[in-house]
């Protein structure tokens, strides 16, 4: 009986452990479900809670008819394709260009690395922020030309909150290009590049084109999932769009935000039928791209058949040129947006022509200082919190996996990253309102459970490559001296993944940090973060606070990636010399 | 049926946690304490509660005197204040609304909330809040509703001591007088002013309430007859038919082609400082003088109100029905009220909120802290006319109408 019942449930091999990964996945993909289900039953007229016991297609459409919802559509469309679009050529250009193979060996590879880095851990509404004082018309950018410009004002051109999105496009793709990059360049560890793309070089190729003809298809294979969720990410993001997208009307996410704090209680049908609209554009976009995937497989395939093993200098040297420009361009308009807030943090008055603040004070600190210490407490407590749940979960899920086998330990493991592509504004609107049906908005477990939602999935994710990655000799000969599975875990493989626990951790703590609309809908406004707060303060006027704001943001995630860089230096055996 | 069962099961449980905390000795932990009698009571209740302070937070100054505010009050009282900042006051309308539908009768997450015109009617009428309170305050005796009638009349809208005053308003223009010499006094004037300097005004886009407040002195000052505006909304279309065709008009000669609007007055003051727009409005009229002072404008920055004057208002304090803090929230409404929370607020240096007290029925030496504030130097002399707020109503249908016709 037992022995069965363990061939058709290999995770009961794992004995009590197995408990953390059912549960995880029951609370995650349940979480996702339950979402999505009290968005359905509102959607379609049902909400007993606010006198809405019936069904009907009101709400629906109430949708289609309310002003600028096609346009809404349009411009959520457009930012999260374009950008998702923009952000994959060039992360895998700048990748083929500066570190094909994914070892980090030319300067140019380490270059890459850190200024990845570095966009990649700040918060997407620091981003945010940051690039809206530098592109605005009386942004930075034209204050440093206004001089040789001759503009005594600014200009009146509609950039930054564009309607057709264009700024929100940027933003997403200054955050979503580092993170292309550094999936990317993880999964070229995985496949065996050198030796590839010397078969591609003795056959007579070029090295770019046996780059993009033979590894790219492998490596567009393996990092998929994260271009997905970069996809999904773009077609929900809300506080960037807040602070970069159209206003009149906004994208579909602000758009239902906006509905779901309207004071008319209708409206929160409304919205959850939007929600609905939200999750059909999600789909259609996926199905857009895996559309777009089976063109681009074809046109491959006919390249590649073609058997064409160089191009022109001209054509590559533009095409390098063309890449690194953009690169260059890209992050230095994300590493000036970051001086900029900088800057506002410590100027007193600072107007248009000056190229530079020409008052500089801390008033801004001591200002920020009297209201910030709550959610600053709280965005820490959350996010370690978050991050040390997270990784004590991904280490017991990774554990099981070892304990009884890999092809059996990842069956259904695609539940665990449900959050990430299912669409945020729909399901997470549906867990709001059933924590509302029993009361539980505003507390931290709530905002605690939103968080977890996404920190897991990108702790998991980025700790299980190191984790899967671990020679397995070293286990079996820990074994073979007597030592048994808790001490194998505990005295082998935590020491030998010090780096990447750390680093996992630090992923968590990040992620958690730049969380918006979790804490937001969650939070209900009685636990604020810096990213909720900083929002808020967007439209305050008070540009030197909010640069305070998004700056101690960026300070945080930097700190805790460079503590995870020193915590996870290998012990050193011997003195020094 | 299931939501009977469900309160059923809230009360027991709070039943048994009232118990378990009068048992150790902890009673002000039950929830279900009886509302206060009396400020003494509410003072001796009020011990160690956390008052959650709904309010607008998009202006770092009000978080500050908030902040402020929050100190005092833990030191005098030992009560903690947390503001809850909103984007905007609906916010807090819509959840305590919520709260209600889901049979939340105590314990609710909203404790106190500064509030005015359509959201305390939307409130109101849905028997949403605490009340009457006003009478339980010592200091609400320092005002004078007799010759401050928006005192007591949210507009139009009675009061009934459901709301506590906290400070007055008055749509006023802000120029910068180095770039404008004469700026707009009236709104057919405002068009003919952007018509000449395209790009140079913008207004916060609505359901702001600086917005929706430039509305409603657009439509007042364009009607023959704004009398209409006092009641209820009827006949909409033909009332705000001169709003929409002169807003058609505006609209092309705005800031961006009227493509884009400032999200807040806070916003639009900011593109004044970038020396994007040359004109804005807000509804304290010490707005400039402390933004001023604060080096968020430049010094030549003016204020002024219309020559036909323009819409004031008063704005409030109130307590939800379900507050689970009630004591609390009553001893920081009547602390708010106070002469000096009033004084510091109306410091241009700190907020520049003009007080609701009743300088005559204060104390000599509390008349001279006020008498002794600077005036400010873009605060304008004479506020000329106050125009009254029109019926609640109408800020929702001019809202909706605006978003159909100008956000699609």
């Amino acid at each position: 009986m037992i022995p069965a019942l363990i061939r058709r449930w290999p995770l009961l091999r794992a004995g009590p452990l197995a408990a953390v990964p059912l549960t995880l996945a029951i609370a995650l993909g349940g979480s996702v479900g339950l979402g999505l289900l009290f968005l359905i039953l509102p959607a379609f007229g049902h909400l007993p809670a606010l006198g809405h016991p019936g069904f009907d297609l009101a709400p629906l459409r109430a949708v289609l008819a309310y002003p600028g919802i096609g346009r809404a559509c349009a411009t959520t469309l457009f930012a999260g394709f374009v950008s998702t679009l923009v952000a994959l050529g060039l992360g895998l250009g700048l990748v083929a260009v500066l570190d094909p193979l994914g070892i980090g060996a030319r300067p140019g590879a380490r270059w890459l690395r850190r200024v990845m880095l570095s966009l990649i851990a700040t918060p997407h509404v620091a981003m945010a922020i940051g690039l809206a004082f530098l592109l605005a018309p009386s942004g930075w950018l034209l204050r440093l030309l206004a001089i040789p410009l001759a503009l005594d004002r600014p200009p009146d051109f509609l950039f930054v909150n564009d309607r057709a999105g264009l700024a929100l496009v940027l933003g997403l793709v200054v955050k979503e290009t580092p993170f292309i990059i550094a999936v990317a360049l993880s999964a070229l560890h995985r496949i065996d590049g050198a030796a590839t793309l010397r078969v591609g070089l003795s056959l007579g190729y070029q090295a770019p084109i046996a780059w993009m003809k033979i590894l790219l298809p492998v490596l567009y294979r393996l990092i998929r999932l994260p271009i997905f969720a970069v996809l999904a990410y773009g077609l929900s993001v809300v506080d960037m769009s807040i602070v970069l997208g159209p206003g009149l009307p906004p994208t579909l996410p602000v758009l239902i935000l906006r509905l779901i704090d309207d004071p008319d209680l209708t409206n929160r049908l409304i919205a959850a039928g939007a929600g609905l609209l939200q999750i059909a554009l999600v789909a259609a976009a996926f199905l857009g791209w895996r559309a777009g995937e089976l063109l681009a497989a074809r046109l491959w395939h006919r390249a590649v058949i073609g058997g064409r093993r160089a191009v022109p200098m001209p054509i590559r040297v533009a095409t390098q040129t063309l890449i690194l420009g953009a690169g260059t361009l890209l992050a230095g308009l994300g590493l000036l947006a970051l001086v900029g807030i900088a800057l506002w943090s410590i100027t007193d008055v600072w107007r248009f022509p000056d190229p530079l603040p020409p008052l500089v004070g801390l008033a801004a600190w001591s200002h920020a200082f009297a209201g910030i210490t709550t959610p600053l407490r709280d965005s820490l407590l959350i996010a370690g919190t978050s991050a040390a749940i997270a990784l004590a979960a991904s280490i017991a899920c990774l554990e099981c996996e070892d304990r009884i086998g890999h092809a059996a330990g990842r069956r259904g493991q695609w539940v665990l990253f449900l959050p990430l592509f299912a669409p945020e504004m729909g399901f997470l609107f549906g867990l709001e309102i059933a924590l509302g049906t029993i009361g539980a908005t505003g507390t931290f477990p709530a905002v605690l459970w939103f968080h977890m939602l996404f920190v897991f999935p990108y702790v998991f994710l980025t700790l299980s490559e190191p984790w899967r990655a671990l020679d397995p000799r070293l286990i079996r000969t820990a074994r073979c001296l007597g030592a048994g599975r808790w001490r194998v875990l505990l005295s082998v493989k935590v020491p030998l993944l010090k780096a990447s626990l750390a680093l996992s951790a630090a992923v968590g703590v990040a992620v958690s940090l730049s969380l918006y609309l979790p804490t937001v809908l969650a939070g209900a406004g009685r636990v604020t973060t810096l990213a909720t707060e900083s929002v808020v303060l967007y439209g305050g006027g008070d540009r030197r606070v909010l640069g305070v704001y998004a700056l101690i943001q960026v300070a945080l995630a930097a700190a805790v990636f460079a503590a995870a860089v020193v915590a996870g230096r290998p012990r050193c055996f011997a003195g020094p010399a | 049926m299931n939501g009977r069962m469900r309160e059923a099961g809230g009360i027991s449980r709070r039943a048994l946690l009232g118990a378990a905390a009068g048992v150790l000795g902890f009673g002000r932990l039950a929830r279900a304490d009886p509302p206060p009698q009396s400020l003494d009571a509410a003072l001796a209740a009020a011990r160690g509660q956390t008052v959650y302070f709904n309010a607008w937070g998009g202006d770092p100054r009000i978080n500050d005197y908030i902040s402020w505010a929050a100190g005092e009050i833990d030191k005098r009282f030992s009560i903690t204040l947390n503001e809850v900042k909103l984007k905007d006051t609906s916010e807090a309308v819509a959840r305590v609304l919520a709260e209600k539908a889901a049979g939340r009768a105590d314990g609710g997450s909203v404790d106190l909330v500064w509030i005015n015109g359509e959201n305390f009617a939307a409130m109101k009428s849905n028997g949403l809040l605490w009340g009457p309170f006003t009478q339980l305050l010592p200091n609400f005796r320092l005002t004078d509703p007799e010759r401050n009638p928006t005192l007591i009349r949210d507009f139009t809208v009675p009061t009934d001591g459901l709301e506590s005053p906290w400070g007055m308003a008055q749509l006023t223009f802000f120029y910068d007088s180095a770039k404008v010499t004469l700026p707009p006094r009236s709104i057919p004037a405002l068009l003919v002013f952007c018509q000449l300097h395209n790009g140079r005004f913008t207004y916060p886009a609505p359901p702001d309430f600086t917005g929706t407040t430039f509305l409603k002195q657009a439509l007042t000052e364009l009607l023959a007859d704004p009398a209409p505006l006092q009641k209820p909304v009827a006949e909409f279309d033909t009332v705000t038919a001169p709003l929409w065709s002169y807003l058609d008009e505006l609209h092309p000669t705005l800031w961006r082609g009227g493509d884009a609007f400032p999200d807040s007055y806070t916003a639009q003051r900011q593109l004044l400082n970038d020396g994007e727009v040359d004109l804005y409005l807000a509804f304290n009229p010490a707005d400039a003088s402390s933004a001023i002072a604060q080096h968020l404008l430049p010094d030549s920055v003016r204020g002024y109100v219309p020559d036909a004057g323009s819409i004031a208002n008063t704005h409030f304090l109130a307590i939800p029905f379900n507050a689970s803090a009630k004591a609390g929230a009553l001893v920081v409404a009547n602390f708010l009220l106070s002469p000096e929370a009033q004084a510091r607020k109306q410091d241009p240096a700190v907020w520049g909120d003009p007080t609701v007290l009743s300088l005559e029925r204060l104390s000599a030496e509390e008349r001279q802290v006020f008498d002794r504030l600077p005036q400010g130097i873009a605060t304008p002399r004479d506020l000329g006319r106050s125009l009254p707020e029109p019926h609640p109503s109408w800020v929702d249908a001019l809202e909706h109408h605006w978003t159909a016709r100008y956000a699609r």
